[in-house]
Protein backbone atom coordinates (compact mmCIF):
# COMPACT_ATOMS: atom_id res chain seq x y z
CA UNK A 1 0.00 0.00 0.00
CA UNK A 2 1.08 3.76 -0.89
CA UNK A 3 1.12 6.03 2.15
CA UNK A 4 2.07 9.69 1.11
CA UNK A 5 4.17 11.48 3.37
CA UNK A 6 5.08 15.39 3.75
CA UNK A 7 7.43 17.21 5.84
CA UNK A 8 5.54 20.52 6.77
CA UNK A 9 5.71 22.50 9.59
CA UNK A 10 4.98 26.53 10.20
CA UNK A 11 6.45 28.90 12.63
CA UNK A 12 2.91 29.39 14.09
CA UNK A 13 1.51 26.36 15.79
CA UNK A 14 -2.27 27.64 15.42
CA UNK A 15 -1.31 27.46 11.49
CA UNK A 16 0.31 24.15 12.12
CA UNK A 17 -3.05 22.90 14.09
CA UNK A 18 -5.08 24.03 11.15
CA UNK A 19 -3.00 22.29 8.92
CA UNK A 20 -3.76 19.21 10.89
CA UNK A 21 -7.47 19.44 10.27
CA UNK A 22 -6.95 20.50 6.96
CA UNK A 23 -5.45 17.11 5.98
CA UNK A 24 -8.06 15.37 7.48
CA UNK A 25 -10.41 16.98 5.70
CA UNK A 26 -8.90 17.07 2.56
CA UNK A 27 -8.84 13.02 2.95
CA UNK A 28 -12.34 13.17 3.06
CA UNK A 29 -12.87 15.60 0.20
CA UNK A 30 -10.73 13.87 -2.39
CA UNK A 31 -6.83 13.42 -1.54
CA UNK A 32 -7.02 10.10 -2.59
CA UNK A 33 -4.14 8.50 -0.35
CA UNK A 34 -3.53 8.12 3.51
CA UNK A 35 -1.32 10.60 4.77
CA UNK A 36 1.62 10.90 7.50
CA UNK A 37 2.81 13.99 8.44
CA UNK A 38 5.90 14.72 10.44
CA UNK A 39 6.29 18.05 12.11
CA UNK A 40 7.15 20.01 14.98
CA UNK A 41 5.74 23.22 16.71
CA UNK A 42 7.84 26.09 18.07
CA UNK A 43 7.12 26.87 21.80
CA UNK A 44 3.43 26.33 22.31
CA UNK A 45 0.53 24.79 24.66
CA UNK A 46 -1.30 22.47 22.69
CA UNK A 47 -4.72 22.00 24.21
CA UNK A 48 -7.27 19.28 23.81
CA UNK A 49 -10.87 20.49 22.39
CA UNK A 50 -12.59 20.04 25.29
CA UNK A 51 -9.71 21.38 27.42
CA UNK A 52 -10.55 23.82 30.18
CA UNK A 53 -7.94 26.68 28.76
CA UNK A 54 -8.25 28.56 32.29
CA UNK A 55 -7.43 25.87 34.30
CA UNK A 56 -4.89 24.15 32.08
CA UNK A 57 -2.35 26.98 31.04
CA UNK A 58 -0.73 30.17 32.97
CA UNK A 59 -1.34 32.83 29.68
CA UNK A 60 0.84 35.26 31.66
CA UNK A 61 3.69 32.96 31.95
CA UNK A 62 2.93 31.74 27.96
CA UNK A 63 3.34 35.37 27.26
CA UNK A 64 6.22 35.88 29.22
CA UNK A 65 7.69 33.21 27.61
CA UNK A 66 6.58 34.23 24.04
CA UNK A 67 4.53 30.52 24.06
CA UNK A 68 2.13 30.19 21.99
CA UNK A 69 -1.49 28.72 22.91
CA UNK A 70 -3.56 26.66 20.69
CA UNK A 71 -6.35 24.48 20.81
CA UNK A 72 -6.64 21.22 18.91
CA UNK A 73 -9.09 19.71 16.83
CA UNK A 74 -8.92 16.05 18.96
CA UNK A 75 -9.41 15.40 22.54
CA UNK A 76 -6.79 14.09 25.22
CA UNK A 77 -4.45 15.83 26.92
CA UNK A 78 -2.98 19.47 27.19
CA UNK A 79 0.92 19.30 26.74
CA UNK A 80 3.45 21.82 26.43
CA UNK A 81 5.61 21.34 22.64
CA UNK A 82 8.65 22.75 21.27
CA UNK A 83 10.94 21.92 18.74
CA UNK A 84 12.16 18.81 21.15
CA UNK A 85 8.89 17.36 20.61
CA UNK A 86 8.33 15.46 17.38
CA UNK A 87 4.87 15.38 16.57
CA UNK A 88 3.51 12.27 13.96
CA UNK A 89 0.37 12.28 12.70
CA UNK A 90 -1.82 9.54 10.54
CA UNK A 91 -4.77 10.34 8.92
CA UNK A 92 -6.26 6.97 7.24
CA UNK A 93 -9.31 5.44 6.20
CA UNK A 94 -9.57 3.31 9.62
CA UNK A 95 -11.58 0.98 8.00
CA UNK A 96 -9.25 -0.10 5.19
CA UNK A 97 -6.10 0.15 6.83
CA UNK A 98 -7.99 -2.25 9.47
CA UNK A 99 -10.32 -4.19 7.66
CA UNK A 100 -10.28 -7.01 9.81
CA UNK A 101 -10.84 -5.00 13.50
CA UNK A 102 -14.18 -4.16 14.95
CA UNK A 103 -12.65 -3.10 18.25
CA UNK A 104 -11.61 0.62 18.81
CA UNK A 105 -8.98 -0.47 21.42
CA UNK A 106 -7.24 -2.73 19.21
CA UNK A 107 -6.85 -0.27 16.57
CA UNK A 108 -5.16 2.06 18.80
CA UNK A 109 -2.90 -0.61 20.53
CA UNK A 110 -1.81 -1.16 16.91
CA UNK A 111 -1.27 2.61 15.90
CA UNK A 112 0.58 2.84 18.89
CA UNK A 113 3.04 -0.35 18.35
CA UNK A 114 5.29 1.72 15.74
CA UNK A 115 6.14 4.24 18.70
CA UNK A 116 6.69 1.53 21.30
CA UNK A 117 8.89 -0.11 19.08
CA UNK A 118 10.81 3.06 17.58
CA UNK A 119 11.31 4.49 21.56
CA UNK A 120 11.92 1.30 22.88
CA UNK A 121 14.75 0.75 19.97
CA UNK A 122 16.40 3.36 22.12
CA UNK A 123 16.94 2.07 24.93
CA UNK A 124 13.74 3.62 26.98
CA UNK A 125 11.30 0.39 28.16
CA UNK A 126 7.46 1.33 27.35
CA UNK A 127 4.45 -0.58 27.17
CA UNK A 128 1.88 -0.33 24.63
CA UNK A 129 -0.79 2.00 26.40
CA UNK A 130 -4.36 1.24 26.65
CA UNK A 131 -6.93 3.19 24.65
CA UNK A 132 -6.99 6.90 25.85
CA UNK A 133 -3.91 6.32 27.58
CA UNK A 134 -0.27 8.01 27.11
CA UNK A 135 3.05 6.37 26.92
CA UNK A 136 4.68 6.19 30.43
CA UNK A 137 8.25 5.49 31.65
CA UNK A 138 8.74 4.51 35.29
CA UNK A 139 5.40 6.64 35.86
CA UNK A 140 6.45 9.92 33.31
CA UNK A 141 4.78 10.80 30.28
CA UNK A 142 7.25 10.28 27.17
CA UNK A 143 4.91 10.20 24.58
CA UNK A 144 1.34 11.17 23.97
CA UNK A 145 -1.32 10.40 21.08
CA UNK A 146 -4.74 11.76 20.51
CA UNK A 147 -7.44 10.38 17.89
CA UNK A 148 -10.21 12.56 15.91
CA UNK A 149 -12.81 11.29 13.68
CA UNK A 150 -14.34 12.35 10.47
CA UNK A 151 -16.33 10.41 8.86
CA UNK A 152 -14.72 7.01 8.21
CA UNK A 153 -11.73 8.26 8.83
CA UNK A 154 -9.10 8.82 11.59
CA UNK A 155 -7.00 10.95 12.66
CA UNK A 156 -4.25 9.49 14.70
CA UNK A 157 -1.46 12.05 16.23
CA UNK A 158 1.67 10.88 18.28
CA UNK A 159 3.64 13.37 20.08
CA UNK A 160 7.04 12.06 21.50
CA UNK A 161 9.26 14.08 24.05
CA UNK A 162 12.60 13.87 22.32
CA UNK A 163 14.23 16.50 24.59
CA UNK A 164 11.11 19.07 25.18
CA UNK A 165 12.06 21.65 28.00
CA UNK A 166 10.53 20.26 30.89
CA UNK A 167 11.37 23.62 32.71
CA UNK A 168 9.53 25.60 30.59
CA UNK A 169 6.90 23.57 30.76
CA UNK A 170 6.47 23.35 34.21
CA UNK A 171 5.77 26.99 34.20
CA UNK A 172 2.74 27.24 31.53
CA UNK A 173 0.89 24.12 32.28
CA UNK A 174 -1.25 24.66 35.21
CA UNK A 175 -2.77 20.74 35.60
CA UNK A 176 0.89 18.65 34.83
CA UNK A 177 1.60 15.59 35.20
CA UNK A 178 4.88 14.17 35.47
CA UNK A 179 6.65 14.26 31.87
CA UNK A 180 9.70 12.84 30.83
CA UNK A 181 11.71 13.17 27.60
CA UNK A 182 13.47 10.60 25.84
CA UNK A 183 17.13 12.30 26.27
CA UNK A 184 16.65 13.11 29.69
CA UNK A 185 15.49 9.14 30.17
CA UNK A 186 18.95 8.04 28.81
CA UNK A 187 20.40 10.79 30.16
CA UNK A 188 22.13 11.16 26.64
CA UNK A 189 20.96 13.62 23.70
CA UNK A 190 18.45 12.10 21.47
CA UNK A 191 17.82 13.87 17.98
CA UNK A 192 14.37 14.55 16.58
CA UNK A 193 15.54 13.44 13.25
CA UNK A 194 16.72 9.52 14.75
CA UNK A 195 13.50 9.82 16.43
CA UNK A 196 11.72 10.12 13.30
CA UNK A 197 14.07 7.66 10.83
CA UNK A 198 12.63 4.93 13.57
CA UNK A 199 9.13 6.37 13.56
CA UNK A 200 8.79 6.04 9.57
CA UNK A 201 10.65 2.62 9.57
CA UNK A 202 8.08 1.06 11.85
CA UNK A 203 5.04 2.41 10.29
CA UNK A 204 6.33 0.84 6.89
CA UNK A 205 6.77 -2.26 8.66
CA UNK A 206 4.02 -2.88 11.01
CA UNK A 207 1.13 -1.59 8.26
CA UNK A 208 3.38 -2.75 5.36
CA UNK A 209 3.32 0.55 3.45
CA UNK A 210 5.25 2.56 1.13
CA UNK A 211 6.14 5.62 1.71
CA UNK A 212 5.90 8.44 -1.46
CA UNK A 213 6.82 11.52 0.03
CA UNK A 214 4.83 14.69 -1.46
CA UNK A 215 4.05 18.43 -1.00
CA UNK A 216 1.26 19.95 0.36
CA UNK A 217 -1.48 20.10 -2.27
CA UNK A 218 -3.68 23.29 -2.94
CA UNK A 219 -6.94 21.42 -1.74
CA UNK A 220 -4.83 20.86 1.77
CA UNK A 221 -3.40 24.64 1.61
CA UNK A 222 -6.57 26.15 0.64
CA UNK A 223 -8.60 23.98 3.49
CA UNK A 224 -5.44 25.27 6.05
CA UNK A 225 -6.08 28.85 5.25
CA UNK A 226 -9.50 29.08 5.98
CA UNK A 227 -9.36 26.44 8.58
CA UNK A 228 -6.69 29.16 10.57
CA UNK A 229 -9.06 32.11 9.23
CA UNK A 230 -12.32 30.97 10.94
CA UNK A 231 -10.92 29.12 13.54
CA UNK A 232 -7.35 28.57 14.75
CA UNK A 233 -6.51 32.13 14.77
CA UNK A 234 -9.42 33.12 16.77
CA UNK A 235 -9.65 33.20 20.67
CA UNK A 236 -13.46 31.94 20.48
CA UNK A 237 -11.95 28.07 19.65
CA UNK A 238 -8.51 28.65 21.29
CA UNK A 239 -9.79 29.97 24.66
CA UNK A 240 -13.26 29.08 24.77
CA UNK A 241 -13.61 25.92 22.36
CA UNK A 242 -16.13 27.58 20.38
CA UNK A 243 -16.12 26.17 17.02
CA UNK A 244 -17.33 27.80 13.89
CA UNK A 245 -20.46 25.51 12.55
CA UNK A 246 -19.16 25.42 9.27
CA UNK A 247 -16.04 26.73 6.98
CA UNK A 248 -18.68 29.09 5.27
CA UNK A 249 -20.46 32.20 5.74
CA UNK A 250 -23.67 30.58 6.54
CA UNK A 251 -24.44 27.15 7.52
CA UNK A 252 -28.42 25.72 6.52
CA UNK A 253 -29.06 22.71 8.93
CA UNK A 254 -32.47 21.10 6.95
CA UNK A 255 -34.01 18.20 9.33
CA UNK A 256 -35.89 16.11 7.70
CA UNK A 257 -38.05 12.36 8.08
CA UNK A 258 -36.47 9.18 7.12
CA UNK A 259 -37.49 8.49 3.94
CA UNK A 260 -38.07 12.24 3.64
CA UNK A 261 -41.70 13.18 3.09
CA UNK A 262 -43.29 15.00 0.07
CA UNK A 263 -42.92 18.13 2.21
CA UNK A 264 -39.72 17.44 3.40
CA UNK A 265 -38.60 17.25 0.20
CA UNK A 266 -39.84 20.18 -1.16
CA UNK A 267 -38.01 21.80 1.51
CA UNK A 268 -35.03 20.58 0.62
CA UNK A 269 -35.63 21.71 -2.98
CA UNK A 270 -36.56 24.90 -2.05
CA UNK A 271 -33.36 25.50 0.06
CA UNK A 272 -31.27 23.93 -3.24
CA UNK A 273 -32.54 26.44 -5.25
CA UNK A 274 -32.58 29.66 -2.69
CA UNK A 275 -28.49 28.73 -2.34
CA UNK A 276 -28.16 27.97 -6.01
CA UNK A 277 -25.40 30.81 -6.61
CA UNK A 278 -24.59 30.94 -3.00
CA UNK A 279 -22.69 27.92 -3.28
CA UNK A 280 -19.27 29.23 -2.11
CA UNK A 281 -20.59 30.80 0.76
CA UNK A 282 -23.47 28.84 2.21
CA UNK A 283 -23.39 24.95 3.09
CA UNK A 284 -26.77 22.88 3.56
CA UNK A 285 -26.56 19.89 5.59
CA UNK A 286 -29.81 17.17 5.25
CA UNK A 287 -29.84 15.42 8.77
CA UNK A 288 -32.54 12.80 8.85
CA UNK A 289 -34.09 11.68 11.74
CA UNK A 290 -32.42 8.05 12.81
CA UNK A 291 -30.10 8.40 9.85
CA UNK A 292 -27.43 11.14 10.36
CA UNK A 293 -26.30 13.41 7.52
CA UNK A 294 -27.89 12.90 4.07
CA UNK A 295 -29.37 9.66 5.76
CA UNK A 296 -25.59 7.76 5.36
CA UNK A 297 -26.04 6.59 9.34
CA UNK A 298 -23.28 8.28 11.92
CA UNK A 299 -21.25 10.83 10.66
CA UNK A 300 -18.11 11.77 13.52
CA UNK A 301 -16.46 14.80 13.04
CA UNK A 302 -19.78 16.81 11.93
CA UNK A 303 -20.98 18.90 14.25
CA UNK A 304 -24.64 19.64 15.12
CA UNK A 305 -26.15 23.35 15.75
CA UNK A 306 -27.42 23.45 19.32
CA UNK A 307 -30.92 24.30 18.04
CA UNK A 308 -31.10 21.42 15.62
CA UNK A 309 -30.13 19.01 18.73
CA UNK A 310 -33.13 20.61 20.22
CA UNK A 311 -35.21 19.89 17.31
CA UNK A 312 -34.49 16.56 16.99
CA UNK A 313 -34.76 16.14 21.11
CA UNK A 314 -38.51 17.70 20.38
CA UNK A 315 -39.58 15.87 17.23
CA UNK A 316 -39.73 19.74 15.56
CA UNK A 317 -39.49 18.00 11.97
CA UNK A 318 -39.02 19.27 9.48
CA UNK A 319 -36.90 21.90 10.85
CA UNK A 320 -34.47 24.67 9.40
CA UNK A 321 -31.74 25.94 11.17
CA UNK A 322 -29.52 29.21 9.67
CA UNK A 323 -26.82 29.37 11.22
CA UNK A 324 -27.84 27.40 14.65
CA UNK A 325 -31.06 29.75 14.92
CA UNK A 326 -34.16 27.72 14.49
CA UNK A 327 -35.43 29.38 11.37
CA UNK A 328 -38.30 27.52 9.93
CA UNK A 329 -40.67 24.59 11.50
CA UNK A 330 -43.16 22.22 10.24
CA UNK A 331 -43.66 23.92 7.18
CA UNK A 332 -42.86 24.09 3.87
CA UNK A 333 -41.45 27.55 3.39
CA UNK A 334 -41.07 28.74 -0.63
CA UNK A 335 -37.36 29.29 -2.00
CA UNK A 336 -37.79 33.37 -1.74
CA UNK A 337 -38.43 33.26 1.79
CA UNK A 338 -35.90 30.65 2.47
CA UNK A 339 -33.47 32.89 0.35
CA UNK A 340 -34.30 36.13 2.52
CA UNK A 341 -33.32 34.79 5.71
CA UNK A 342 -30.12 33.45 4.30
CA UNK A 343 -29.16 36.74 2.70
CA UNK A 344 -29.94 38.32 6.26
CA UNK A 345 -27.33 35.64 7.84
CA UNK A 346 -24.79 36.74 4.59
CA UNK A 347 -25.39 40.38 5.56
CA UNK A 348 -24.14 39.88 9.38
CA UNK B 1 -35.13 1.68 -0.24
CA UNK B 2 -37.32 1.15 -3.78
CA UNK B 3 -39.62 4.18 -5.20
CA UNK B 4 -42.85 2.96 -5.57
CA UNK B 5 -45.96 4.20 -6.16
CA UNK B 6 -48.58 1.70 -5.33
CA UNK B 7 -51.28 2.13 -2.27
CA UNK B 8 -49.59 0.24 0.56
CA UNK B 9 -50.52 0.27 4.46
CA UNK B 10 -48.11 1.87 7.14
CA UNK B 11 -46.51 -0.57 9.24
CA UNK B 12 -47.12 1.89 12.34
CA UNK B 13 -50.84 3.29 11.69
CA UNK B 14 -52.17 1.14 9.46
CA UNK B 15 -53.26 3.88 7.20
CA UNK B 16 -53.27 3.14 3.41
CA UNK B 17 -51.88 5.92 0.59
CA UNK B 18 -49.89 5.62 -1.92
CA UNK B 19 -46.20 5.24 -0.76
CA UNK B 20 -43.27 7.03 -2.30
CA UNK B 21 -40.46 4.36 -1.16
CA UNK B 22 -41.15 0.49 -0.22
CA UNK B 23 -38.40 -0.72 1.87
CA UNK B 24 -36.48 -4.02 0.92
CA UNK B 25 -38.91 -6.27 2.97
CA UNK B 26 -41.53 -4.10 1.60
CA UNK B 27 -42.45 -2.08 4.73
CA UNK B 28 -43.92 1.34 3.98
CA UNK B 29 -44.29 4.55 7.10
CA UNK B 30 -46.88 6.77 5.95
CA UNK B 31 -45.82 10.65 5.87
CA UNK B 32 -47.53 11.21 9.19
CA UNK B 33 -46.08 8.47 10.71
CA UNK B 34 -42.32 9.76 9.24
CA UNK B 35 -43.15 13.29 11.27
CA UNK B 36 -44.79 12.14 14.39
CA UNK B 37 -43.65 13.17 17.78
CA UNK B 38 -42.81 10.10 20.49
CA UNK B 39 -45.98 10.54 22.06
CA UNK B 40 -48.33 11.06 18.67
CA UNK B 41 -46.59 7.78 17.02
CA UNK B 42 -47.19 5.39 20.11
CA UNK B 43 -50.79 6.97 20.25
CA UNK B 44 -51.35 6.35 16.63
CA UNK B 45 -49.91 3.13 16.59
CA UNK B 46 -51.60 1.10 19.87
CA UNK B 47 -55.05 2.66 18.30
CA UNK B 48 -54.68 0.83 15.44
CA UNK B 49 -52.12 -2.67 15.65
CA UNK B 50 -54.38 -6.10 15.75
CA UNK B 51 -50.86 -7.08 17.43
CA UNK B 52 -51.44 -9.65 20.55
CA UNK B 53 -47.83 -9.90 21.52
CA UNK B 54 -47.16 -6.44 23.66
CA UNK B 55 -43.06 -6.93 23.06
CA UNK B 56 -43.65 -6.54 19.76
CA UNK B 57 -45.69 -3.47 19.43
CA UNK B 58 -43.08 -2.22 21.83
CA UNK B 59 -40.07 -3.16 19.50
CA UNK B 60 -42.32 -2.27 16.48
CA UNK B 61 -42.44 1.31 18.36
CA UNK B 62 -39.00 1.52 19.55
CA UNK B 63 -37.50 1.17 15.65
CA UNK B 64 -38.68 4.30 14.95
CA UNK B 65 -36.21 7.59 14.94
CA UNK B 66 -38.57 9.17 17.16
CA UNK B 67 -37.83 6.84 20.12
CA UNK B 68 -34.89 7.37 20.95
CA UNK B 69 -32.30 5.43 22.47
CA UNK B 70 -32.90 6.53 26.24
CA UNK B 71 -35.56 8.10 27.84
CA UNK B 72 -39.29 8.90 28.89
CA UNK B 73 -40.73 7.72 26.22
CA UNK B 74 -40.49 4.30 26.99
CA UNK B 75 -42.60 4.93 29.82
CA UNK B 76 -45.53 4.91 27.83
CA UNK B 77 -44.21 2.24 25.23
CA UNK B 78 -44.93 -0.24 27.75
CA UNK B 79 -47.69 0.77 29.43
CA UNK B 80 -49.56 1.69 25.67
CA UNK B 81 -47.99 -1.56 23.86
CA UNK B 82 -49.48 -3.65 26.98
CA UNK B 83 -52.89 -2.10 26.60
CA UNK B 84 -53.01 -2.13 22.92
CA UNK B 85 -52.14 -6.20 22.94
CA UNK B 86 -54.80 -6.64 25.91
CA UNK B 87 -57.48 -5.12 23.96
CA UNK B 88 -56.79 -7.26 20.88
CA UNK B 89 -56.65 -10.30 22.98
CA UNK B 90 -59.94 -9.02 24.09
CA UNK B 91 -59.58 -9.76 28.01
CA UNK B 92 -60.44 -5.90 28.37
CA UNK B 93 -62.63 -3.26 27.30
CA UNK B 94 -59.50 -0.97 26.47
CA UNK B 95 -60.54 1.74 24.27
CA UNK B 96 -58.35 5.27 22.50
CA UNK B 97 -58.89 7.13 25.72
CA UNK B 98 -57.49 4.49 27.78
CA UNK B 99 -54.53 5.06 25.35
CA UNK B 100 -54.08 8.76 25.69
CA UNK B 101 -54.78 8.70 29.54
CA UNK B 102 -51.93 6.26 29.63
CA UNK B 103 -49.91 8.31 27.98
CA UNK B 104 -49.99 11.21 30.39
CA UNK B 105 -49.73 9.15 33.35
CA UNK B 106 -46.49 7.08 32.04
CA UNK B 107 -45.17 10.44 31.08
CA UNK B 108 -45.00 11.01 34.90
CA UNK B 109 -42.10 9.58 36.11
CA UNK B 110 -38.83 11.45 35.29
CA UNK B 111 -36.13 10.22 32.88
CA UNK B 112 -33.60 8.58 35.50
CA UNK B 113 -36.33 7.36 37.71
CA UNK B 114 -34.59 4.18 37.68
CA UNK B 115 -32.03 5.82 39.50
CA UNK B 116 -32.76 8.93 41.07
CA UNK B 117 -36.95 6.68 42.51
CA UNK B 118 -35.26 3.12 42.23
CA UNK B 119 -38.33 2.53 39.96
CA UNK B 120 -37.98 2.12 36.55
CA UNK B 121 -40.91 3.84 34.11
CA UNK B 122 -41.70 0.54 32.02
CA UNK B 123 -42.72 -1.73 35.16
CA UNK B 124 -44.64 1.99 36.40
CA UNK B 125 -46.15 1.25 32.73
CA UNK B 126 -47.09 -2.14 33.02
CA UNK B 127 -48.51 -1.32 36.15
CA UNK B 128 -50.48 1.63 34.99
CA UNK B 129 -51.71 -0.95 31.62
CA UNK B 130 -53.11 -3.09 34.55
CA UNK B 131 -54.87 -0.66 37.02
CA UNK B 132 -56.39 0.76 33.43
CA UNK B 133 -57.61 -2.07 31.98
CA UNK B 134 -58.88 -3.83 35.58
CA UNK B 135 -60.07 -0.30 36.61
CA UNK B 136 -58.21 -0.34 40.06
CA UNK B 137 -58.47 2.39 42.54
CA UNK B 138 -57.15 3.25 45.80
CA UNK B 139 -60.55 1.18 46.99
CA UNK B 140 -59.96 -1.61 45.26
CA UNK B 141 -59.14 -5.40 46.99
CA UNK B 142 -57.47 -7.59 45.67
CA UNK B 143 -56.77 -6.22 42.23
CA UNK B 144 -54.74 -3.54 43.90
CA UNK B 145 -52.32 -6.28 45.02
CA UNK B 146 -52.06 -7.39 41.49
CA UNK B 147 -50.95 -4.76 40.11
CA UNK B 148 -48.80 -3.57 43.06
CA UNK B 149 -47.20 -7.44 42.77
CA UNK B 150 -46.89 -6.80 38.77
CA UNK B 151 -44.73 -3.79 39.25
CA UNK B 152 -42.65 -5.42 41.97
CA UNK B 153 -42.19 -8.46 39.82
CA UNK B 154 -41.25 -6.61 36.81
CA UNK B 155 -38.99 -4.48 38.81
CA UNK B 156 -36.87 -7.26 40.51
CA UNK B 157 -37.08 -8.75 36.86
CA UNK B 158 -35.14 -5.35 35.48
CA UNK B 159 -33.27 -4.83 38.53
CA UNK B 160 -31.19 -7.87 37.18
CA UNK B 161 -29.78 -6.54 34.47
CA UNK B 162 -28.16 -4.11 36.75
CA UNK B 163 -26.30 -1.36 34.51
CA UNK B 164 -25.83 1.01 33.05
CA UNK B 165 -29.35 1.36 32.21
CA UNK B 166 -31.00 0.20 29.10
CA UNK B 167 -34.66 1.64 28.52
CA UNK B 168 -35.12 -0.78 25.38
CA UNK B 169 -34.26 -4.10 27.75
CA UNK B 170 -36.62 -2.79 30.66
CA UNK B 171 -39.37 -2.48 28.45
CA UNK B 172 -38.76 -6.09 26.94
CA UNK B 173 -38.55 -7.42 30.71
CA UNK B 174 -41.09 -5.55 32.18
CA UNK B 175 -43.59 -6.74 29.23
CA UNK B 176 -42.66 -10.22 29.50
CA UNK B 177 -43.52 -10.02 33.24
CA UNK B 178 -46.98 -8.70 32.21
CA UNK B 179 -46.59 -11.61 29.39
CA UNK B 180 -46.27 -13.99 32.36
CA UNK B 181 -48.89 -13.00 34.23
CA UNK B 182 -51.53 -12.97 31.04
CA UNK B 183 -50.12 -16.49 30.08
CA UNK B 184 -50.53 -17.73 33.67
CA UNK B 185 -54.38 -15.93 34.99
CA UNK B 186 -55.63 -15.73 31.54
CA UNK B 187 -54.41 -18.67 30.05
CA UNK B 188 -52.90 -16.63 26.70
CA UNK B 189 -50.73 -18.66 24.66
CA UNK B 190 -47.16 -16.06 24.02
CA UNK B 191 -44.37 -17.62 21.96
CA UNK B 192 -42.58 -19.52 25.27
CA UNK B 193 -38.93 -18.49 24.52
CA UNK B 194 -37.40 -15.44 26.18
CA UNK B 195 -36.88 -12.67 23.04
CA UNK B 196 -33.72 -11.99 21.12
CA UNK B 197 -33.32 -8.10 22.12
CA UNK B 198 -33.31 -6.30 18.50
CA UNK B 199 -31.79 -3.07 19.13
CA UNK B 200 -27.78 -4.49 20.13
CA UNK B 201 -26.41 -3.53 17.08
CA UNK B 202 -27.16 -0.07 17.72
CA UNK B 203 -26.32 0.63 21.64
CA UNK B 204 -22.71 -0.61 21.42
CA UNK B 205 -21.21 1.63 23.77
CA UNK B 206 -23.59 0.51 26.66
CA UNK B 207 -24.58 -2.43 25.83
CA UNK B 208 -24.97 -4.93 28.79
CA UNK B 209 -24.23 -7.70 26.23
CA UNK B 210 -23.96 -11.30 27.40
CA UNK B 211 -25.34 -9.83 31.12
CA UNK B 212 -28.27 -9.13 29.53
CA UNK B 213 -30.56 -12.11 29.49
CA UNK B 214 -32.08 -11.43 25.93
CA UNK B 215 -28.52 -10.86 24.60
CA UNK B 216 -27.41 -13.27 21.60
CA UNK B 217 -23.80 -12.68 19.53
CA UNK B 218 -24.64 -11.71 15.88
CA UNK B 219 -22.62 -9.96 13.29
CA UNK B 220 -26.33 -9.52 11.25
CA UNK B 221 -26.48 -5.77 11.00
CA UNK B 222 -30.06 -5.78 9.46
CA UNK B 223 -31.32 -6.86 12.80
CA UNK B 224 -33.71 -3.86 14.61
CA UNK B 225 -34.92 -3.45 11.36
CA UNK B 226 -37.02 -6.10 10.54
CA UNK B 227 -40.36 -4.87 10.65
CA UNK B 228 -41.74 -8.07 9.44
CA UNK B 229 -43.72 -9.91 12.31
CA UNK B 230 -45.86 -6.94 13.23
CA UNK B 231 -49.56 -7.24 12.28
CA UNK B 232 -51.54 -4.19 11.03
CA UNK B 233 -55.52 -3.20 10.12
Amino acid sequence: MICRIIRYSDHDAQVNDAFEEATLLARHEGQPLDTVRVWQNRRAVVLASNADARASVDKHACATNSIAIVRRASWGSTVYQDEGTLNLTFVMDQKKLFPEIDSLTEVYRRLWQPAVDAISKFGADLETPYYGEDAIVNGARISEAWVKFYYNLMLFQLSVNVHTDLGLLNQVLKQQGTFTTLSSKLNRTIRTEDIEKALIDAIARQFAVEFDEQKVSPLEKKLSDRLYEVKYSKDDWNFDAKAPLSLKDVLVEAYVAYPPTTSCREIIENIRSAIRDLQDKVELRVWMRGKGLNGQGPTPGVPMSVALMQACKGSIIPAVIINGQLAFSRRVEPAEAVRDKILQALAR
Amino acid sequence: MLSYGQVSGCCFCGKSEKADYRCLDGHYVCEECRLSTPEQLVKNTCKHTVEKDPVKIANLLMKHPAVPAYGTEHHYVASCALLAAMRNLRLFDIDSAKIDKAVSLAKMPPLGSCALWGACGAAIGVGIAFSMAMKVDIMSGEKRGVVLGLVSDALRDISKLGGPRCCKGSVVLALETAKKFLRERYEVKFDDAMPICEFRTRNLEDCLRKSCPLYRESKDERVGNDLSDHQVQ
